[in-house]
């Protein structure tokens, strides 16, 4: 029988797979990539909340969350294809101008 | 309409954002010079539904089945953001006709910034509270990259949208876990469930990463490794945006949470806060003192003025009673004021010369623009917090308490890195008066009428708030408490 517990584990797993991606690749599209995983890993504990409680708030949370990562890769969109045109490349290690 | 009115304080600035970005499309380029003049007036009407609002719903103020309320805190950021959007507005006139950027959009940007920030000043539940500061963060980060061809505006939106998408993701985790354990949302109900259940490790751990996510957006030393770059990047009107607007937007978070709704969870987080502010009070000093550039400078001043705030939010914790909020949002609102008029003076100083970066441009100010020099210097003293103006008053009832609170600890730090600020806020006003006259300066183009009169009125605020201190809290909604306690303990 499957209890919160493993949707939880679950949850905690995909998070912290994205923060450690998010933290250690160098590349603009898997750094987005991994963000996406963290937001999802969380939507996972927000519907697994909610249904361990018998309410509606998680899933409504949920939507919310799914709008927001919307919102979030439209404006990551645009940032890549504007970097890419202006520096002709996606490694974040090559954006270096401000600094101090 | 009494039904209405209440949610008219967050839908009138999208309703007007909708409208500036209509107009843009179907104006005559003739009459496009319009538009600003059309968002100053629609910033106005949003103060005055902010004020309308909250007359129709008090004394309760709660709408929308609790989720969100219109109370004199409210009342207090809506005014206060709606300012700072105003006086933005107009700067970003200036700078914007300089560098022939399309306006419509920049301006909808800050309106539909705007309205966030009002939702997130009246929310009292963790997932409008979630939403409100999104809405800020992404409107934020485009207004931050509006100039596209401009690389390091490019960079700088870049790093902060990663970084802040980063610290959202960790905020959000953190709501998940603290929902999983309380099974709300709501910020009274997260409060009093703990004030009778125990405190489970899921709870704490969810805390944590609230906290973390919250010291991203303050830009909290160690956390604050965007901001400097995001300011840099950002056009002079923007990073005044930033500096003023936005930071006192995400303060309105961060009292409303950790004082309504986490208050019962004190134990865990007043010892972490205490730690954020020391290193973001020290870092934000030292790493000032060491800048070239004008605008990272003030990053790392509004970096301090943060470290500042946080020492007023232990406070909040260790003591009851609403002083120790009244003299955040006393605080806050000398610390706007000052910024606001120091980044108008700016705005129109780098529309006159474009090679206006770093603080060895403004040599010679004192001569060649004596009133813009004056009034930058007055607020500059504002800040370092010398005796008669607003900014010594504003640090003095802040850490007066946070001593209440019995931290002598923090505010012997505090006094320490306020005397550390003298240093490079003193070096920018030497640069003005004390050397020749830098050569890249033209006659000026625009007459800043409107400018000049925001540095005007922040300076009068100022020296108003310093010697009228009972006069000053009287006006402002929010400070009363402030005002009561001091003179209960007859300081005032």
């Amino acid at each position: 029988m499957l209890g919160p517990a493993h949707y939880l584990t679950v949850s905690a797993i995909l998070f912290f797979l994205g923060l450690a991606g998010f933290i250690s690749r160098k590349n603009i599209f898997i750094l987005f990539l991994s963000l996406e995983l963290m937001l999802n890993g969380i939507n996972l504990s927000f519907v697994a909340f909610s249904r361990f409680f018998n309410q509606l708030d998680g899933h409504i949370f949920v939507f919310f969350v799914i709008a927001v990562a919307a919102a979030e890769a439209a404006i990551s969109l645009a940032l890549i294809i504007l970097l890419f045109k202006n520096r002709q490349t996606l490694n974040v290690d090559d954006f270096d101008t401000l600094k101090g | 309409m009494d039904k209405l009115l209440p949610f008219l304080p967050v839908s009138l600035p999208v309703l007007f954002g909708l409208i500036v970005l209509l107009l843009g499309v179907f104006l005559p380029l003739k009459q496009r010079y319009l538009l600003p003049h059309v968002s100053l007036v629609g910033v106005a009407f949003v103060a005055l539904s902010a004020i309308a609002a909250y007359k129709a719903v008090a004394p309760n103020g709660e709408i929308l089945g609790g989720y969100l309320i219109l109370d004199t805190y409210s009342l207090f950021f809506s005014l206060l953001l709606s300012v700072a959007t105003f006086i933005t507005m107009l700067s970003a006139s200036f700078y914007l006709e300089r560098d022939g950027l399309v306006k419509a959009e920049f301006l909808a940007l800050l309106f539909f910034c705007l309205s966030g920030m009002l939702l997130l000043a009246s929310s009292r539940d963790l997932i409008t509270l979630f939403v409100a500061l999104e809405i800020v963060s992404m409107s934020v980060y485009v207004l931050v990259g509006y100039d596209r061809d401009n690389l390091k505006a490019n960079e700088g939106a870049f790093k902060y949208f990663l970084l802040g998408s980063m610290a959202s993701a960790l905020l959000l985790y953190g709501i998940a876990l603290l929902y999983g354990s309380v099974a709300s949302t709501r910020l009274y109900q997260i409060h009093s469930y703990f004030s009778t259940h125990a405190h489970e490790p899921l709870a704490a751990m969810g805390l944590l990463l609230v906290l973390v996510g919250l010291a991203f957006k303050v830009a909290a030393v160690p956390f604050h490794t965007w901001s400097p770059d995001a300011y840099e990047g950002a056009s002079m009107p923007v990073t005044g945006f930033m500096a003023t607007a936005v930071k006192a937007a995400v303060f309105a978070l961060l009292i409303r949470v950790l004082g309504e709704g986490f208050i019962s969870l004190k134990t865990y987080w007043v010892e972490v806060v205490a730690i954020l502010a020391v290193l973001t009070m020290l870092g934000g000093n030292i790493l000032a003192y060491t800048q070239r550039n004008i605008k990272r400078m003030l990053a790392y001043s509004s970096i301090a003025h943060t470290g500042y705030l946080l020492t007023g939010i232990t406070a909040l914790a260790l003591q009851p009673g609403n002083e120790a909020v009244s003299a955040l949002l006393y605080y806050l609102l000398i610390y706007v004021l000052s910024s606001l008029g120091i980044f108008a003076a700016l705005t129109w100083l780098s529309s006159q010369n474009e090679s206006l970066v770093q603080i060895s441009d403004l040599a010679g100010l004192g001569k060649k623009y004596p009133l813009t020099a004056l009034g930058l210097a007055l607020l500059f003293f504002s800040f370092i917090g010398i005796p008669p103006l607003g900014g010594f008053f504003a640090k003095y009832y802040l850490f007066l308490t946070v001593l209440k609170a019995h931290q002598l600890f923090l505010v012997g730090v505090a006094v320490l890195a306020s005397i550390l600020s003298i240093v490079y806020y003193l070096k920018i006003v030497m640069v003005m008066y004390m050397e020749p006259l830098a050569e890249h300066w033209e006659a000026p183009r625009i007459r800043p009428v409107s400018l000049g009169a925001v540095l005007g009125c922040c300076s009068f605020a100022v020296f108003w708030a310093g010697f009228a201190p009972v006069n000053f809290l009287n006006v402002f909604p929010g400070l009363l408490p402030l005002l009561e306690w001091l003179q209960y303990t007859s300081l005032i």
